[in-house]
């Protein structure tokens, strides 16, 4: 994705978030829950980009092992703290919906703790590569390939265990007439994903580069 | 010295980058959208009404008691939830898109300060 295409997407991606809310106010309420399932346009989403946020963390990761390339590196960077922003949406989102759901914001379940553990491991990342010093990038490439392995279990944890969560199913078998809006606001969330994985990305690069003429005025002194 | 700095430093493309500027833009039409956002929940609980909110109810299970089956005092209102959710996904995103365009802009700033042309790389 070069410059070039940067700007279209963010204008597109916010346009898509201002009008999502009309959709979204015209989906029907879902029978059992009410008003309160709406929060499933946001949060659903948003787990969605979190999960995906791990697993391009750790393939980045494992590519910046392999190759060394920075430009991997920076991209895993990027995706962590994605995951972490994303991460904190689900986990804010989710409890409100639960105590009005459930009567509960939080229960020790299995979807929620994973998700929990997941985003805490994408935590430990970005501290590791804030204090861990020299050599902390390949340390926290090591722990962002076992928080991209966490990934399936995670999606997959509800339909093994009995769990309050909704399973799997839930966006297969969605009722046509709410579909229109989630795939929007999927779409919009989708977009800005993309905008800020560049942006992000960029900014790792522009502080290495930063480094380097650091390093070659410090050689020249 | 300057001249020896300056063949040692990174090569730099001379094209000045914008991307702080679209990070300005794009924060100035997220806190559009986020006014906005906030008044959909408003419309959505608006547009409730009793006969929406409480169609065909399904078989209770032993774990879950729809919610049209719950006594009216136990209820929990749903619009402060939704609402809060809303705003604070917004909220965080739009903090999240701030954060990385003062980054940037700082980064950028200190690039343009050293770069010998003035400009700073595309990544």
């Amino acid at each position: 994705m070069t410059q070039r295409f940067f700007t279209p997407i963010i204008l597109f991606a916010s346009f898509m978030f201002a009008t999502a809310p009309l959709l979204i106010a015209r989906a029907p309420y879902e029978s059992t829950m009410g008003m309160i399932q709406k929060i499933f346009y946001y949060h659903v989403p948003s787990a969605m980009l979190m999960l995906t946020s791990c697993v391009v963390c750790g393939v980045a990761s494992a590519r910046y092992l392999m190759t060394r390339q920075k430009r991997h590196d920076h991209t895993a960077v990027a995706a962590a703290e994605l995951a972490l922003i994303f991460g904190s949406v689900v986990l804010i989102t989710g409890p409100l919906w639960a105590r009005k759901a459930w009567g509960v914001y939080w229960d020790w379940d299995v979807r929620l703790t994973s998700t929990l553990i997941l985003w805490m491991i994408f935590a430990a990342y970005l501290l590791l590569r804030r204090f861990g010093g020299p050599g902390s990038d390949r340390l926290a490439a090591g722990v962002a390939i076992f928080g991209a392995a966490n990934t399936p279990f995670v999606y997959w944890s509800v339909n093994v265990w009995r769990t309050l969560h909704p399973k799997t199913s839930v966006i297969p078998t969605l009722d046509s007439s709410m579909r229109p809006a989630f795939y929007y606001s999927l779409f919009a969330f989708l977009l800005l994903y993309m905008a800020l994985l560049k942006a992000r990305s960029r900014l790792e690069g522009q502080r290495a580069l930063l480094d380097e003429i650091y390093l070659a005025r410090d050689d020249e002194d | 010295m300057t001249t020896m700095m300056m063949t040692t430093m990174p090569t730099m493309p001379t094209r000045t980058i914008t991307m702080t500027k679209i990070i300005r833009l794009t924060l100035a039409s997220l806190t559009l959208i986020l006014s906005l956002t906030s008044i959909a929940p408003a419309t959505a609980y608006a547009q409730q009404s009793p006969a929406a909110a409480a169609p065909q109810p399904p078989a209770a299970t032993d774990q879950y008691v729809p919610m049209d089956e719950i006594p009216e005092q136990d209820k929990l209102p749903a619009a402060p939830y939704l609402i809060g959710a809303y705003m604070v996904a917004w909220l965080m995103l739009l903090f999240y898109v701030w954060s990385l365009w003062r980054r940037l802009q700082r980064v950028e700033e200190e690039l343009r300060r050293l770069a010998p042309g003035g400009s700073v790389s595309d990544h």
